[in-house]
C-alpha cells in the first residue's frame, strides 16, 4: 500500500521538523537560573572612610527582594538601609551584605541566618570573620 | 513475581510493627545521662501535666500566655515554684512543649508568653505579673497555688537574653536563670535586644549558661578576642563573682535542639531526630530544682570541679563557682 506508506513518511517528516523547531526556537525571555546569586545595591555606595556618613534617608529602594524585606523587618528600624545583599546559592536562607541604621549610620557588614531570624553585625573582631565564613558556598549551614 | 511482592510486603509490615513496638528507651538516644542526678531529672517527674492558655492578653504586647502545670495543682498541700519562659526569635511556646511539660512534671508551674520577640525581657516580666494576678484571683486554678518567693526564668536564643534581662530587671523577684544558646553579642539585633554587659556585670541572682558544641556560630564556648561578650565563657567570666554561676555545653547539640521532641518518628522518617532535647532535660532541670525547690543533692552536682556535672560524659566546657 504505497499511498499509506507515503502518508506515514510525510507524517514522520512533519513530526521530526516540529521537534527540531521546539529545540531551535529561542525563548522570548530567559528566566534567571533557580538559586542564582542576587546582588543588588539597595543604596548608594558609602564613603570608604570609617567615619559616620550622612543620615540615611527613608527613601530606600522600593524594589526589595524577600530576603531584604525579612532582614529589614528584623532590624525594626524604618530608616535602615542595605546594600550588596547576596544570598548564598546553595543555602538561600543565608544572606550577607552591608547595613546601616539610624542609630549606627555607618555601613557595616552583616550575616543573616534567615531560618533562625538572626543577624550578626561586624564588630571588627576576628570572631565576625569566622561568622562571615558561612557566607561562602559549601560551608556548613548552622 | 507475586511471591516476591508478597515477601516485600511481609518484610515492610514486620519492620513497621517492630519499630512501633520498640520502646523509646530502646531506640538510639544521644547524650544519655550518666550520673544519679542527671538520670533522675532526665526522666519526667511524677506529676501528670496540664496546659492552658490565657483567655486574654497576658503581656503588654497583647500576647496570650501558655501555662504548664501539674494537673492536680488544686489538691497539693504546698505552693509550687514558678518558671517564666522566654521564646527564641519568631518562636512560641509550641516549639518547646516537650521541655516545658518536663518542667511541669517536676512540680513547677511554667508561664510562657507567646511573644516572639522576648529579648528585652519586658514581656517575660509581664507574664510574671499575670501569674501574680492569677494567684490572687479566687476563680483561677492558680489561686494561692504559686510560691512567689521561688521564681526562676529560662529561655532560648533571643529568649535566653530575655530570661536573663527579666531576672536582672525584676528587683529580686526572679532568683535564677537558665539560658539555652545565649547568642554572642555580635548577633544582637538591635543591640539592646540583648543581654548587655552593664546589665550583667551589675546584676544579682544565679545563672546557668547552657549551649551546644554544634552551635559554634551563634553561642560558641570561646572567642578569639574583642570587647564584646561573644562566647559562653565571656558571659560566664563577666558574671559577678558574687552570683552563683555555671556553664556547660552539650556535646553535638545545635542551636535549636531544645525545641525537639524525643524520638525520630517511625523509622526516622516522619519527623527529624533531635539531639539536644535529650541531654537538656537533666542538668537544667536539676539546677532549677536546686535553686527553686531546695534540692541540695541536685545543687551538689554543680560543685566546682568535683560535682557530677563535671564527670557527665555528654557535657564539655564546664565550669562553675559553686562551693
Amino acid at each position: 500500500m504505497p499511498a499509506r506508506r507515503k502518508m506515514l513518511v510525510v507524517i514522520g517528516v512533519v513530526a521530526v521538523a516540529a521537534i527540531a523547531a521546539l529545540f531551535a526556537w529561542p525563548p522570548a525571555s530567559r528566566a534567571p537560573d533557580v538559586g542564582a546569586v542576587v546582588v543588588r545595591a539597595a543604596a548608594p555606595a558609602a564613603s570608604p572612610s570609617p567615619g559616620p556618613v550622612p543620615e540615611p534617608s527613608a527613601s530606600a529602594s522600593p524594589m526589595r527582594s524577600p530576603v531584604e524585606t525579612a532582614i529589614l523587618a528584623s532590624i525594626g528600624d524604618p530608616r535602615a538601609e542595605l546594600r550588596d545583599v547576596t544570598a548564598r546559592r546553595d543555602a538561600p536562607q543565608i544572606a550577607c551584605g552591608e547595613k546601616r541604621t539610624s542609630r549606627d549610620p555607618v555601613f557595616r557588614r552583616f550575616v543573616w541566618l534567615g531560618h533562625l531570624k538572626m543577624l550578626a553585625t561586624d564588630d571588627g573582631s576576628q570572631d565576625f570573620g569566622t561568622i562571615a565564613a558561612v557566607c561562602r558556598e559549601g560551608q556548613p549551614v548552622p | 513475581m507475586k511471591r516476591l511482592s508478597r515477601a516485600i510486603c511481609t518484610s515492610l509490615v514486620s519492620a513497621t510493627a517492630l519499630a512501633a513496638a520498640l520502646p523509646a528507651a530502646a531506640q538510639s538516644v544521644p547524650n544519655a545521662p550518666t550520673g544519679p542526678v542527671e538520670t533522675q531529672y532526665y526522666a519526667n517527674g511524677s506529676y501528670a501535666t496540664t496546659t492552658t492558655r490565657s483567655t486574654a492578653a497576658c503581656d503588654s504586647k497583647g500576647n496570650q500566655c501558655d501555662v504548664f502545670y501539674p494537673t492536680n495543682i488544686a489538691s497539693l498541700n504546698t505552693r509550687l515554684p514558678l518558671v517564666v519562659w522566654a521564646n527564641g526569635t519568631d518562636s512560641t511556646p509550641d516549639n518547646y512543649t516537650n521541655w516545658l511539660k518536663h518542667l511541669a512534671s517536676w512540680g513547677f508551674v511554667v508561664v510562657a508568653t507567646r511573644d516572639k520577640q522576648t529579648g528585652y525581657g519586658n514581656t517575660v516580666l509581664d507574664s510574671l505579673a499575670y501569674m501574680q494576678a492569677q494567684e490572687a484571683n479566687p476563680a483561677s486554678p492558680f489561686y494561692h497555688r504559686i510560691d512567689f518567693a521561688h521564681v526562676g526564668a529560662a529561655g532560648h536564643s533571643q529568649g535566653a537574653s530575655g530570661a536573663a534581662n527579666a531576672m536582672f530587671h525584676s528587683n529580686g523577684a526572679i532568683l535564677t536563670t537558665v539560658t539555652f544558646e545565649l547568642p554572642s553579642q555580635t548577633w544582637c539585633n538591635p543591640a539592646d535586644n540583648c543581654l548587655l554587659t552593664p546589665t550583667l556585670t551589675g546584676g544579682s541572682g544565679s545563672i546557668f549558661y547552657v549551649s551546644g558544641t554544634a552551635d559554634s556560630l551563634i553561642a560558641p564556648d570561646t572567642q578569639s578576642g574583642g570587647t564584646q561578650l561573644n562566647s559562653q565563657t565571656a558571659y560566664y567570666n563577666a558574671t559577678p563573682a558574687g552570683m552563683l554561676k555555671a556553664k556547660g555545653l552539650l556535646k553535638g547539640a545545635n542551636h535549636n535542639d531544645i525545641t525537639g521532641t524525643p524520638g525520630c518518628g517511625l523509622l526516622g522518617f516522619l519527623k527529624a531526630c533531635s539531639n539536644g532535647v535529650y541531654g537538656y532535660l537533666g542538668f537544667p532541670t536539676a539546677w532549677l530544682a536546686w535553686q527553686l525547690k531546695g534540692d541540695a543533692t541536685a545543687g551538689a552536682a554543680f560543685k566546682s570541679g568535683t560535682g557530677e556535672f563535671f564527670t557527665a560524659t555528654a557535657w564539655q566546657g564546664r565550669v562553675s563557682n559553686i562551693p
